[in-house]
């Protein structure tokens, strides 16, 4: 189908890419600027000179932080919550899509299932109850307080089982006349078929426990325990507090002091932070419309 | 005794599947069914001291008759919905546009750039964005209102100035989300018959004429379905977004829902009232929810579960 | 102490669960929750009491372990590559009295973030053995719940009498710790009056720009104005520079607050808690006084001057100290302790002095300034859970006699450096109370009638006027604080003769409407007041504001407090 271009035609193309180019510029502008100033001076920050480039180039602020084990503890934290989550995440997402991805008459209990899982998305008991289940189950300050209560991802665990149910019914009779039991038709079969929307689930499940904050303030006692994202919000909260605390004005760090402020600190432990995302997330991108449009929208 | 067999035949079949779900089951049967059963705290005058099962004095609706008689009730759920709707309605036009433009390129390369590009900010926490919007926003130190006081302009108190928070966490939120909120629609878009367009160019039709009469109905339920679901959320202002931009100074028009719950709970530990308050959310919620699968199933045929 | 029990609610599902997931289950038994159980537990309380000997520094024969909950605040760090859980104090404690320390839980004290920590450790009904609050609401709930541990027997038994000559010379705090003839907390011991504003001004900007402290508003709007269009700092440029400093908090207590200029208006506020008998004998609260109306005026004149930062709004008390280090700010309303900090960042930066002023006041208008009741504040409380409350004392009396009676080599180490908040209980600031006696010691020109607690503080103040101890820090701390030219002799001299001190009324015992209103009160004060300020509302608001407010549950709060505390 191509027809002459016109002028016009030409005049939209032309000005829909520059449009197109702003918009995105408009997405990555704000950590381009993070990015500057954190490896900017710290006057030069303060005087707002800084917008797309660093100022008087510095790392200052990067060792800075290098000298801080709140940082790296809470990085420890985050990291060993995303090792565990994920696979957890995962494996329960898959066990409990893969039953109910069959129809009623292979699974009798199917509808029974699909309620009681769907009906956690309709009804949230609220901060107090859930805080004190938790509590009860002994799990308050340990990682794990911050792995079981999520464990099941209902709305990922929905899209795989829509994927799952659109598979064509005629592979899987195949492997069940081989004489292929469930375990092996998950394994052998559904899942290579299901590689899209799996990775995405993962995807999800790794950005969902790597930006999580909220259960990691309200969970862990202890400041060393919290994953980074809680650690890096007491730092949005109160930015002085991560310079006071370690700057000691008669020790080594005092000559930072005049280096660094919590913009530039600041600055630097959230581009620290979002490391993993910017290298995980354009691999993926690949999966998001067969993995997620054919999961969650059919028609 | 044949149909018996069977019976017992298909449990041995279906065995596995049970097996399979049983780990899920008892982890959601605890902490979500467990925690449910923990909101009836809002119908007594809890003492933490007694345990969530202990010996409460039951006071009935007197929790929700405390809720509703206290000054800023109104203005929260107001506000809930004003930020609520205002997400909603952008966040459907802008990833619509978005969508439409990007299908007006052809290059492969570029258009898979453009894509990671806008789609970074909806794989970020809000904390990192909060932080980064403070400073972003900020009236004397911020780019953005030094780039409008180099155009002349009064500097902007976004986050805190009452009337313009709202549309802060409205423009930021579909900064943040319009991005990744295009898949779906790019699917759409790429769903389209070819033989659509190919009819309406032997109709003579030019690339505008196309795009408002084969386009843009070929999104249509895909975009009645997105705003139906949208009303699922009424109640959702988005928790993490304004906690961490907040301030007592836009309370006014920046208090919502849940952020409320939160600092009734937790704050003034006024653990019965904020689970009344909680409950109430949910109860509301629970009903839209229902509703729009409801209309979004009549409308596109779309099941949810 | 092995395990802290609560009582669980879902045993035997969990217990699968736990199973599962290969966790520890703790029992969950014996933990029935009955009305009675603060008595049993205060008796219980008794009988091991009664197994160890009563000498107030006795140390255990078996180890004891103390949960404690650590409040880790803007000004407290660990020093020398101590943590939480091993450091001088815990160290002390466990060689002097074999109790061992045990972090339940840590949080930063200078944001929400320690209240909403305990509150939801409150929630679940596992309190920590010893723990802290600045919240009285949070304390009388507790304690009317029956979670606290009665201190009255343990504290007539254990204290050291130095501990109960605190209780007579502090006898309003201990009464606020004492609900229904029972003390259930040790309490902050201190005089309030302390709290008053002052007027901070750095030494360097009052000579480079040739002015006088200021005596008068008009006066202080004046030098306001020089520091914010002038060059006070001396680096060139006109006008990178604040006139007089404000943080976002505005009514509370803090280096930035109004409270020293309201006062001027005959406005006594502190805080939310300023209720007092006005002129007319009638409940009146602080924050509504027709004299607000002209303060919160000057304040929106001199917002539109740009005398204040026009960004004040978004800027909490400790966004304020970056700019206070940095040279930016030059004059704020704030608390006596400036010199402890942050006023010593300045020094120890530039070796600029910054110095306390008493409030310029109005002609006219007498000048009144408000503290909270001497019966709130701090309160360190003991679970009633906890086996060994008079463990508590014992630290206590520890604290008392490491910190008070010992070597100026153990104060710096366990006291200096805000080392004392490693101590799971301790005395709020020492010294403070023997600011008169200090004054008279240095007027006497000889520190041998002082206090045994007090000769540390006399040393460092003449250490640092005679320039030996001129680059110490609590040497700067001290003289800020205690010094003829601190904050404190400017209370006993001047705040306290002149008869402006407005103690609240408000005690303890806190009307019903208040507690379910306090928290709409004060965001409703603190929006009204910067919508003013910054000129988004007109000053006749704060008529609309008093009329919303007494609406708003605040006629009902007075009329409560009118009955709780008679006028005698």
């Amino acid at each position: 189908m191509h027809i002459r271009t016109s002028v016009s035609r030409r005049i939209f193309l032309v000005s829909n890419a520059v449009l197109l180019t702003l918009i995105s510029l408009a997405c990555i502008a704000p950590f381009i600027n993070l990015l500057a100033v954190s490896f900017s001076d710290k006057t030069a920050v303060a005087a707002g000179e800084v917008t797309f480039f660093p100022v008087n180039f510095t790392t200052v602020s990067y060792e800075f932080i290098t000298n801080s084990s709140k940082f790296f503890d809470s990085l420890v934290v985050s990291l060993k919550r995303t090792a565990i989550g994920v696979p957890l995440n995962l494996l329960l997402i898959i066990m409990t899509a893969y039953p109910l991805s069959k129809s009623r008459g292979d699974f009798r209990a199917r509808s029974f299932f699909s309620w009681f899982f769907v009906v956690t998305i309709l009804f949230n008991a609220g901060l107090i109850p859930t805080y004190m289940v938790v509590k009860s189950t002994d799990l308050i300050n340990t990682i794990w307080a911050l792995l079981l209560p999520g464990a099941l991802p209902v709305f990922s665990m929905l899209v795989v089982m829509n994927y799952m149910r659109s598979l064509p019914k005629e592979l899987l009779e195949a492997a069940y006349i081989d004489g292929a039991g469930h375990v092996q038709t998950l394994l052998r079969i559904v899942l290579p078929v299901s590689a899209p929307t799996i990775a995405t689930v993962t995807l999800f499940a790794f950005v969902d426990h790597w930006n999580s904050w909220f259960d990691g303030m309200i969970y862990m006692n202890r400041i060393e325990n919290y994953p980074l994202q809680t650690y890096l919000q007491t730092v949005v909260v109160n930015p002085e507090e991560f310079i006071r605390n370690n700057t000691d004005l008669s020790g080594n760090l005092s000559k930072y002091l005049s280096l660094v402020s919590a913009r530039t600190t600041g600055a630097a432990q959230m581009f620290l932070a979002m490391i993993p995302i910017l290298c995980l997330y354009p691999f993926l991108q690949k999966y998001f419309t067969t993995g997620l449009v054919m999961g969650s929208v059919k028609e | 005794m044949k149909s018996r067999l069977a019976l017992s035949d298909r449990f041995a079949r279906e065995l596995p599947l049970y097996l399979m779900i049983l780990p899920a089951f008892c982890l959601v049967a605890v902490y979500s069914y467990g925690s449910m059963a923990g909101v009836i705290i809002a119908f007594q005058k809890f003492i933490p001291a007694k345990g969530m099962f202990g010996d409460q004095k039951w006071i009935g609706m007197q929790n929700f008759h405390t809720l509703f008689a206290m000054p800023n009730i109104g203005p929260v759920i107001r506000n809930t919905v004003v930020i609520a709707l205002g997400k909603i309605v952008a966040g459907i036009l802008a990833p619509v546009v978005f969508a439409l433009l990007l299908n007006e390129i052809r290059n492969l390369l570029a258009k898979r750039v453009f894509q990671t590009l806008v789609y970074l900010p909806h794989f970020l926490s809000w904390v990192i964005l909060s932080g980064i919007l403070i400073n972003l926003l900020s009236p004397s130190e911020g780019v953005v209102n030094i780039l409008l006081a180099k155009a002349g302009l009064d500097p902007i108190f976004f986050l805190g100035n009452a009337h313009a928070f709202p549309w802060t966490m409205i423009v930021s939120d579909v900064w943040k989300t319009f991005g990744f909120g295009s898949v779906i629609y790019l699917a759409a878009l790429s769903g389209i018959n070819p033989a659509l367009y190919e009819a309406a160019v032997i109709d003579g039709a030019n690339r505008w004429r196309q795009t408002l009469h084969v386009t843009l109905p070929g999104i249509v339920p895909i975009v009645v379905l997105m705003t139906v679901l949208g009303f699922a959320n009424i109640l959702n202002g988005g928790f993490d977004q304004i906690y961490n931009m907040y301030s007592p100074v836009v309370y006014s028009t920046g208090d919502i829902l849940d952020t409320f719950v939160f600092r009734l709970g937790i704050e003034q530990a006024q653990y019965s009232l904020s689970t009344a308050a909680g409950l109430f959310k949910s109860g509301v919620s629970f009903v839209f929810i229902v509703v729009s699968y409801y209309l979004a199933d009549k409308f596109t045929g779309y099941k949810v579960f | 102490m092995k395990k802290t029990k609560a009582s669980k609610t879902l045993p035997h599902v969990l217990l699968g669960l736990a199973a599962i997931v290969g966790l520890s289950a703790c029992n969950s038994g014996s933990n029935s929750s009955d009305a009675g159980a603060s008595q049993a537990a205060s008796s219980s309380a008794q009988a091991s009491g009664a197994a160890q000997p009563s000498d107030p520094l006795g140390k255990y024969d078996k180890p004891v372990t103390m949960s404690w909950a650590v409040q880790t605040a803007a000004a407290s760090k660990l020093l020398d590559g101590e943590s939480w859980d091993d450091n001088r104090w815990s160290r002390l404690i466990h060689d002097k009295l074999n109790i061992n320390l045990k972090v339940a839980f840590s949080a930063d004290s200078s944001t929400d973030a320690y209240n909403n920590k305990l509150n939801a450790i409150i929630a679940s009904g596992d309190l920590p053995d010893v723990f802290k609050t600045q919240d009285a609401n949070v304390f009388l709930q507790l304690a009317q719940n029956g979670q606290l541990a009665d201190l009255t027997e343990v504290f007539d038994k254990y204290a050291s009498d130095s501990l109960k000559a605190y209780k007579e010379r502090f006898a309003d705090s201990f009464k606020g710790a004492t609900i229904d003839g029972k003390l259930y907390a040790i309490p902050r011991m201190n005089d309030n009056f302390h709290e008053a504003p002052f007027l901070w001004i750095r030494d360097d900007w009052l000579k480079n720009t040739n002015s006088q402290p200021p005596k008068t508003i008009e006066e202080m709007v004046a030098l306001a104005e020089k520091f914010a269009t002038g060059d006070p700092d001396g680096d060139g440029v006109n006008g990178n520079t604040y006139g007089l400093a404000l943080n976002k908090d505005l009514i509370k207590a803090g280096h930035g607050s109004i409270l020293g200029l309201a006062a001027a208006f005959g406005v006594p506020g502190y805080d939310e808690s300023v209720f007092y008998r006005g002129a007319d004998g009638k409940m009146t609260f602080s924050w509504i006084q027709p004299g607000m109306k002209d303060a919160l005026a000057q304040l929106a004149d001199m917002y539109k001057k740009g005398l204040i930062n026009k960004e004040f709004t978004a800027k909490n008390e400790s966004a304020l100290v970056e700019d206070i280090t940095s040279g930016k700010i030059g004059m704020a309303y704030g608390n006596n302790w400036g010199t402890w900090y942050p006023y010593n960042n300045v020094y120890k930066k530039d070796g600029v002095i910054v110095r306390p002023y008493a409030i310029p006041t109005k002609a006219g208008i007498d000048y009144k300034v408000g503290i909270e009741s001497n019966a709130v504040g701090q309160m360190t409380m003991v679970s009633k859970d906890f086996k060994n409350p008079e463990a508590a004392i014992k630290i206590l009396n520890l604290y008392d006699e490491t910190v008070n009676y010992s070597s100026k080599e153990d104060y710096e180490k366990y006291w200096a450096n805000e080392q004392y908040r490693l101590s799971p209980v301790y005395i709020d600031q020492p010294g403070e109370v023997y600011a008169a006696d200090i004054l008279k010691a240095l007027d006497k020109g000889s520190p041998d009638e002082l206090p045994p607690g007090a000769r540390p503080n006399y040393d460092y103040i003449t250490g640092f006027e005679d320039g030996s101890l001129a680059k110490d820090d609590n040497a700067y701390g001290n003289w800020g604080q205690m010094s003829k030219s601190g904050s404190l002799p400017i209370v006993l001299n001047k705040y306290i003769p002149d008869q402006a001190i407005v103690q609240s009324a408000l005690g303890i015992e806190r009307p019903e409407a208040w507690l379910t209103n306090a928290s709409s009160l004060d965001t409703l004060t603190i929006t009204t007041f910067t919508d003013i300020i910054t000129g988004a509302k007109p000053a006749d608001a704060f008529d609309t504001f008093v009329k919303q407010w007494l609406k708003a549950g605040g006629q009902q709060t007075l009329d409560e407090l009118d009955k709780l505390y008679p006028a005698n």
